[in-house]
């Protein structure tokens, strides 16, 4: 079987100046084939090229983050820790999770709080934790950054930016604020590959009949 | 691993506050411990004791402490290492709780007894256990009774709330005392803020299981605080 192809009426620009012979050739399915497998190594090529390109300029918006964040960082940590942590405080963070985050003790934040002062490295944990909420809350818009921070990210996986924060992960916080489809599993994965088994429980927690939470078997009813 | 007996990475993680880090502004809570307490049943001296009545029992109206509290004798044991911790199902180990020449310390979960909730309030407290050390010692308590394993996760789940509370509970006398407030008014004033309605006619208290109001309400009572 072959295909036929031309003349047309009207010869596009392509076929201006071509052979009436050249314009009524006719094509095999073999043509097709061949045209199609070009096309679509041509697809290919381009799918590699985009991705590669999504790759780099991912990596790149990576770091320029990371650099503003230590830009941002630099500037906040000219203040005070008092005045940082009355920042903390206005947003309405928890001061065991400042603590945790600062890598202190409760009782130490609380000295911090009344003036004593913070050494070199914890007064910089403060204030990177300061210029995190920042770029968060200009760049992203999310302006209740203490309770996104402290929500789980899945329900029954105790996992929370505060997590993410105490580690710290800020390109997978970065990558949740700034991505409206980013699946939380795929941020799970990254950050605790093994979630899935270490949070898995055969158990829940339930309304008790005098309003108080307990916990019982899954399929308990 | 999900739903076996934990292990803290680091003991430091069991401690909010120990020795004079503790403050009067803290309102008793599972997993204080405290010193010279009798308890009753128990032929013994007078010695450090824990309380293990669970946090939602604590309160019999969410304010005046219980009549008797569960109590478990705090002594001298050997030093537990966190591999060993799946074992030793009769104490909570207590390492670093305070230097000692016994050595280290734990709840003696099968030494229980009932104390006057007055004898307790008045005792010296030597320290206080954070959230996830009060969600171990829970853990192992329903443990050593049942043989029933309760992840800290999901035990924090059923008492996330008291605990922030008792958070809030701190911040707000601390802040009062320092103004000149006595303890127990300041204490009163805060319980009455927490069980009054905000805006939306829903009690501040009830808030307090949704973490994500949580911020929200913190922000709230430091503008009340005048911070």
């Amino acid at each position: 079987m072959t295909i036929t192809v031309g003349p047309t009426d009207t010869p596009t620009g392509a076929g201006v100046g071509l052979s009436e012979q050249a314009q009524t050739r006719t094509r095999t399915f073999a043509d097709l084939v061949e045209e199609t497998g070009h096309l679509k190594n041509r697809t290919r090529v381009l799918v590699e090229d985009s991705t590669q390109l999504h790759q780099d300029s991912a990596r790149l918006y990576d770091e320029t983050l990371e650099q503003l964040l230590r830009t941002a960082t630099g500037d906040r940590v000219k203040e005070s820790v008092e005045k940082l942590l009355s920042h903390l405080s206005q947003l309405g963070f928890a001061w065991r999770d400042v603590a945790r985050l600062a890598g202190v003790s409760v009782p130490a934040l609380r000295k911090w709080r009344t003036g004593e002062r913070a050494t070199g490295d914890n007064h910089r944990r403060v204030a990177e934790l300061v210029a995190f909420c920042d770029i968060v809350r200009q760049q992203y818009l999310i302006d209740e950054v203490a309770s996104w921070l402290e929500v789980p990210l899945m329900p029954h996986v105790p996992v929370t930016g505060l997590d993410f924060l105490a580690v710290p992960r800020f390109d997978l916080l970065f990558r949740w604020a700034s991505d409206l489809q980013v699946d939380p599993e795929e941020l799970l994965d990254d950050f605790r590959p093994d979630w899935r088994s270490e949070y898995s429980s055969s158990i829940e927690v339930f309304v008790a009949s005098d309003g108080q939470r307990g916990l019982r078997f899954k399929d308990a009813t | 691993m999900p739903d076996e007996l934990e292990a803290p990475d680091d003991p430091e993680d069991l401690y909010l506050a120990r020795g004079p880090e503790v403050i009067l502004a803290r309102p008793l809570l599972t997993g204080d411990v405290l010193d010279g307490i009798v308890i009753p049943g128990l032929d013994d001296a007078p010695g450090l004791a824990i309380i293990v009545t669970h946090p939602c029992s604590m309160r019999r109206d969410g304010v005046d402490l219980a009549d008797r509290l569960l109590t478990a004798r705090v002594e001298a044991y050997q030093p537990v290492a966190p591999e060993q911790w799946k074992g030793h199902w009769k104490v909570m180990p207590l390492p670093t709780l305070m230097p000692t020449p016994a050595g280290h310390l734990a709840a003696r979960l099968d030494k229980i007894g009932l104390v006057p909730s007055g004898v307790v309030a008045a005792a010296t407290r030597i320290a206080c256990l954070t959230p996830y050390g009060v969600n171990l010692l829970q853990q192992r308590f329903i443990w050593h009774l049942t043989r029933f394993c309760a992840s800290t996760s999901r035990l924090n789940e059923t008492c996330a709330a008291v605990f922030e509370e008792a958070d809030l509970h701190e911040e707000w006398v601390a802040h009062r005392v320092a103004a000149g407030s006595e303890v127990a008014a300041a204490a009163a004033e805060f319980h009455a803020w927490i069980r009054s309605e905000d805006s939306d006619s829903v009690r501040r208290q009830e808030r307090l299981i949704d973490p994500q109001r949580l911020a929200g309400i913190r922000r709230e009572m430091r503008r009340e605080l005048g911070h």
